[in-house]
């Protein structure tokens, strides 16, 4: 277990009508950690994630954030404990372009209004501070490429002063360079103190950024927080596909 | 400005067709470009924009409105039953008329927000179901108010001009601010872009729907009544191809029938082309019945070209 836990999910059970999606699942997130989460299609990650993030509620089981429980009905509850998701879906609109995207829902401005200018300014400090290249941001994003998405969705989280981020399959459908590129990215945030929870099926991209591990199999967790140098892809492959090191 | 900057204005491709069309149609009858017919082309213009424009910012926001064209005959009758049956003074009878609108539009967005009924099915149900309103409340005969000198100037000529130019001027200028200024704007974007990113980012995408379908019924309501002010009277049948008509000037003015992208202005000159077809049809002697195939070809052709540029500026 990490010395200084952010986050604790501890008993978290969900089930969609008959289907038990998480049953009984414990994780952990270290400060200043990348915990890398994995599990088969179906093993429950993203509805883990989801529970997080506050977009699902867990029927059973509580999260303590810094030791202190806490309920999120809602994404905006974990957003106020700074808890920002990116999603598979990357959550990002195609059709807006990259400045209305980092601030859409948050926009600068006053009730009824937007600064678009200042909401320019902002979104070009914030992709320079964390060494993002994007051609331009007045560029619809579905003309972006997948790790330039990955990249205004990260920067999103970072502006709004995440100090969690959650990261789901945000490699799954780049190149090796782009992957190269978040990788990167992530270690710069944890850099910067931020911890962050990556969620992949790609255990070489796992093993190559996170400091530990949790394995869930078919709605359990079999692994819990192993520290990296402590397992291997052969016992982690293992646990995916039995849910047992043999 | 230069070249490059020209051809990033969204419109151009739009307002070229546009220049050109109207070029031609001057070119074979100079009558035209005659004052007298530019004034008929901006009342044709705002009659068919001043309900285009609130379906477009709808259409950026992933929905449709096929009821307009019934509302647009459903709130001047209301007027005339009003004052004709009740003896509601004119101006009140107005006001109801377009709470009664806005009841059409709550009544749209309840059936695709609460229970999710895809609106080309709900509102295609309403469109028949207001227009039976219409024709049950006035016995299917055309209505008429005694001309009121003041009523008159709401969507009546001053020298020819026609007022209902002002509230295109008007209200073109409020819906492009909204859309490109305003969180509403934006929002409306974001839900006709990704439901579910806009969802999860905390925006509250039936709200900002259902205030698009209200703006949608307002509007059309609102342009009946300034026909109703001009002519003094309204048929039950009025607005019969307006859901279509409108639908279409957005489309042409670059406005995805798939949401989250579009232009308020594009769709102010989508209205300006169709209404340029409509009359220049008519005056060059080709007649009105070649009318809608060429609006067929022009919406097909208009999104092929809005495709292009905008995926040729995307990539340059």
């Amino acid at each position: 277990m990490p010395d200084n836990p952010i986050i604790q999910m501890i008993g978290i059970s969900k089930s969609f009508g008959p289907v038990r999606a998480l049953e009984n699942v414990n994780f952990t997130l270290g400060r200043g950690e990348i915990a890398g989460l994995v599990g088969d299609n179906g093993a429950g990650k993203s509805t883990l994630l989801k529970i997080l993030s506050g977009v699902l509620q867990p029927d059973k089981g509580e999260i303590l954030y810094n030791g202190k429980k806490v309920v999120f009905k809602s994404p905006q509850d974990a957003r106020k404990l700074g808890i920002e998701a990116i999603y598979q879906d990357l959550a990002l609109c195609d059709d807006l372009n990259v400045y209305r995207n980092i601030f859409l829902s948050r926009e600068i401005g006053g009730r009824i209004f937007i600064d678009k200018s200042a909401m320019r300014n902002e979104t070009l400090k914030i992709l320079r501070s964390i060494n993002i290249n994007i051609p331009s941001i007045e560029q619809q994003v579905k003309y972006l490429s997948g790790g330039q998405r990955q990249s205004v969705a990260i920067a999103r989280a970072m502006y709004f002063n995440a100090q969690i981020i959650l990261m789901d399959e945000p490699t799954a459908a780049l190149g090796v360079t782009e992957s190269k590129e978040v990788f990167n990215l992530m270690l710069e945030l944890k850099k910067k103190g931020r911890s962050i929870v990556f969620v992949t099926h790609n255990l070489r991209h796992i093993f190559s950024v996170v400091d530990r591990i949790t394995v869930l199999y078919k709605g359990r967790s079999v692994a819990e927080s192993l520290p990296k140098e402590k397992t291997s892809i052969e016992d982690i492959e293992n646990l995916i596909a039995k849910g047992t090191l043999t | 400005m230069n070249a490059k900057s020209i051809w990033n204005i969204r419109e151009i491709g739009i307002l070229i067709a546009t220049i050109v069309l109207g070029a031609f149609f001057t070119a074979l009858n100079p009558l035209f470009f005659s004052l007298a017919n530019i004034f008929t082309l901006l009342r044709m213009t705002a009659m068919l924009g001043l309900v285009a424009i609130p379906m477009a910012l709808l259409l950026i926001s992933g929905e449709f409105d096929l009821s307009v064209g019934s509302i647009y005959a459903l709130a001047p009758s209301v007027v005339c039953v009003l004052v004709n049956g009740f003896g509601i003074n004119i101006w009140l009878a107005t006001v109801i008329a377009l709470v009664v609108a806005a009841a059409c539009g709550l009544i749209n967005a309840f059936l695709v927000t609460k229970l999710h009924i895809v609106s080309f099915i709900a509102t295609l149900g309403t469109m028949y179901i207001f227009r039976s309103v219409v024709l049950q409340m006035t016995n299917g005969m055309p209505q008429a108010i005694t001309s009121d000198p003041i009523y008159y100037l709401l969507g009546g000529d001053v020298q020819n001009f026609s007022t209902t130019v002002v509230w295109l001027a008007l209200f073109t200028t409020v819906f492009w601010i909204i859309l490109e200024n305003t969180k509403h704007g934006n929002w409306s974007m974001a839900a006709g872009s990704n439901v579910q990113a806009a969802t999860i980012m905390g925006i509250n995408v039936n709200r900002v729907k259902a205030i698009n379908f209200i703006l949608s019924a307002v509007f059309a309501g609102f342009t009946g009544i300034l026909g109703l002010s001009w002519m003094s009277s309204v048929s039950p049948s009025q607005g019969g191809g307006l859901e279509f008509s409108s639908i279409a000037a957005a489309v042409i003015g670059g406005v995805s029938l798939k949401g989250g992208t579009g232009s308020i202005v594009g769709t102010l000159i989508g209205s300006l082309l169709l209404s340029m077809i409509q009359n220049g049809l008519i005056l060059i002697g080709a007649g009105f019945y070649v009318y809608q195939g060429f609006v067929g070809a022009i919406v097909i052709i208009a999104t092929i070209l809005n495709l292009r540029i905008i995926r040729g500026r995307a990539y340059a």
